[in-house]
């Protein structure tokens, strides 16, 4: 059975951050360490929320306290890391993964930075920084994400179109011209990353999900939902993990892997619109607090593979 | 239809206790389940090892009052693991408020301790007295020890047992009481684990079932059992096979949660059996969990994820009730 140590936020009511996350990869047959980088009610999408921030401390002994326990090089075949509220918790954990997972042990003078060899664990990293124009974290995020996105240690990146802007240092104006240079500036600023996922970008007026591997961009056509879904980018971050270990044995973000993540995907958002519709008794709604993750379970373990038209760049 | 259920215990990064036990059989039952940390630690306390923190009282009353502002309701509450009396005052007002607006069910698992060994602070029974007192409790699921500590009396003969579940019953308002496991007994065999079942209004009635022990040190067994049982005692009222306070409800629901329990702990045994015989980076010579001993313990961690497809278990249960006065005979 395949484990994840995933970091990322805890709400108590509600499915944002790791209680997007893990139930999914549990459901799929992934034993799941959560650490908790948040402590909240709920998420603040509500509008009002109570709770507090695991301090960088705390994440750091909580960290501490696996390694006594586990050999984190070999116990987890992936981390993902997702929502991280403040510089030094990125920082510390930036720190502990880097020097207990993915440094070399013997004090070899080979290039530290060589991408991992395949006995240490994947690390899947959600650049948590904003949506639609805003961040809601604090800017000072950035260049630590930056300075994690060029160790070499991250295989596989799934930021929306604004983190990835952000993070590039690039706009992407709707066409795919501007889209195929906003990946070459990818590659070139960040040309250890083997692997990219940009949920949703708008091309002309239709929507796609694109794809990086290696060199190759793709992109396929999403069926758009009129609606927002808070939680929505962690659940497709732990679909996305649990497809790229599904019969794909090079971990690889294939053209396959993206698809069958995005029949998921709409299946579940269809089955949380339609269940806000009935709660909302025909009122108009553009957002939809909660997923209805837990209702829509079947669809985790559905290992059917669908063929998309896939368009390369 | 949608059911949800607030659970109230403790997180662990690594491995299956409290919360990590409960959650995940809840949610494949269908549950929308709300989870409130009462600690935060890196693992279970077993392996001798540990880090993290405890929930402090301004926390979990905040954490309240941000989800009563934006109105969320249940249909259930479980309580298990809370370190401090503090913290419980808090739940017990939070439940109190609660039950006061809707006809949820509370489940408490008092956990205090095992086998005369107590892990919280001694305060905190008399917090969950005072809790019990406030009558707002519908199942609960000490064991043995635990019923001793509430009862202020050793449980010793099968008179002292009736005697506790009855002032349980009485004194508290409880009417399902639940003793998931009784060990040591005058008059019971001895390699057998017991489990009594009582319902209020049925005097002295008590069922006793029989299980045969597993030889290896589990943790999160009893947190997985009170999940499940609260996931059957409610759905078995929701399919109307039985009606509130009957005493078959009790009886039938902890048949099919024993049931799934020694599914997933025979599970647990032998894929832990298996992957420590593989691991031959193992430097461990223990073959069974053994407390303290972290190198066997991670291999023992209950197998909840494997377990999944059992905790859809319907069936009539694999064990035979048995009337606790016959049993002696």
């Amino acid at each position: 059975m395949p484990s994840a140590l995933s970091i990322s936020s805890h709400v108590v009511h509600g499915y944002v951050g790791n209680r997007a996350m893990v139930f999914p990869l549990q459901y799929a047959g992934w034993d799941v360490d959560a650490l908790n980088t948040t402590n909240y009610s709920n998420h603040p999408g509500y509008g009002k929320f109570k709770g507090t921030k695991t301090t960088p401390d705390q994440i750091s002994d909580l960290i501490e306290g696996l390694e006594a326990i586990l050999n984190v090089k070999s116990d987890y075949e992936l981390i993902i890391t997702g929502y991280t509220p403040s510089e030094d918790a990125l920082k510390v954990i930036f720190d502990r993964v880097s020097s207990n997972i993915y440094s070399s042990s013997s004090s070899s003078s080979s290039s530290s930075s060589s991408l991992p060899s395949s006995s240490v664990p994947l690390w899947i990293l959600d650049p948590v920084l904003g949506d639609n124009g805003k961040l809601y974290v604090s800017e000072g995020l950035i260049p630590i994400y930056e300075t994690i996105l060029k160790s070499g240690y991250v295989t596989l990146i799934t930021p929306n179109q604004f983190e990835f802007e952000t993070l590039v240092g690039v706009k992407i104006d709707s066409s795919l011209e501007s889209l195929k240079s906003a990946l070459e500036k990818f590659h070139d600023k960040f040309p250890k990353i083997p692997n990219l996922v940009i949920s949703s970008v708008s091309i002309g007026d239709k929507m796609y999900s694109v794809g990086y591997n290696k060199g190759k961009a793709f992109y396929i056509e999403v069926e758009e939902i009129d609606c927002s879904f808070s939680g929505c980018g962690d659940l497709f971050t732990a679909l996305i993990s649990i497809e790229i270990f599904n019969d794909n044995p090079s971990h690889e973000l294939t053209p396959k892997v993206l698809g069958n993540v995005l029949v998921k995907l709409n299946k579940i958002l269809q089955h949380t619109f339609e269940s806000e519709k009935v709660k909302m008794k025909g009122a108009p709604f553009t957002n939809v607090k909660d997923l209805s993750l837990i209702s829509s379970r079947h669809v985790l373990t559905d290992r059917t593979s669908h063929e998309h038209e896939v368009e390369y760049l | 239809m949608s059911k949800s259920l607030l659970s109230i215990q403790s997180h662990v990064v690594h491995g299956y206790v409290g919360g990590k036990a409960a959650i995940f059989p809840l949610q494949c039952q269908g549950w929308e389940v709300d989870g409130i940390n009462t600690v935060n630690f890196s693992n279970h306390t077993g392996y001798g090892s540990f880090k993290g923190t405890s929930l402090k009282k301004q926390e979990i009353e905040d954490i309240f009052e941000g989800i009563s502002n934006i109105g969320v309701e249940y249909n259930a509450i479980i309580s298990g693991y809370v370190p401090n009396e503090e913290l419980i005052a808090s739940i017990a007002a939070y439940v109190k408020f609660m039950k006061s607006s809707s006809s949820l069910l509370y489940l408490l698992d008092p956990v205090m301790g095992d086998q005369g060994y107590l892990y919280v602070d001694k305060t905190c029974i008399s917090q969950y007295k005072k809790l019990l007192s406030t009558k707002i409790v519908d199942i609960i699921t000490p064991n043995q020890f635990e019923l001793e500590l509430l009862c202020e009396k050793k449980v010793q003969t099968v008179d002292d047992l009736k005697w506790c579940v009855n002032h349980i019953h009485k004194t508290y308002g409880v009417k399902y009481v639940v003793v998931s496991s009784l060990t040591d007994l005058e008059g019971l065999q001895s390699d057998y684990i017991y489990c009594a079942t009582s319902t209020a209004s049925y005097d002295n009635s008590i069922n006793l079932f029989k299980i045969p022990i597993i030889k290896s040190y589990f943790t999160g067994v009893g947190d997985l059992f009170s999940a499940l049982l609260l996931d059957k005692v409610y759905s078995n009222l929701q399919s109307n096979s039985y009606r509130e306070g009957d005493k078959g409800l009790l009886v039938h629901s902890v048949n099919q949660v024993l049931t799934i329990m020694t599914k997933t702990l025979k599970l647990t045994h032998s894929l832990g059996l298996k992957a420590f015989n593989n691991d031959k980076a193992s430097r461990s010579s223990s073959k069974v969990g053994k407390i303290n001993d972290g190198d066997s313990m991670k291999y023992f961690e209950l197998k909840i994820i494997q377990s999944r497809e059992f905790f859809s278990y319907e069936g009539k249960g694999e064990y035979f009730p048995l009337e606790l006065d016959s049993i002696l005979q």
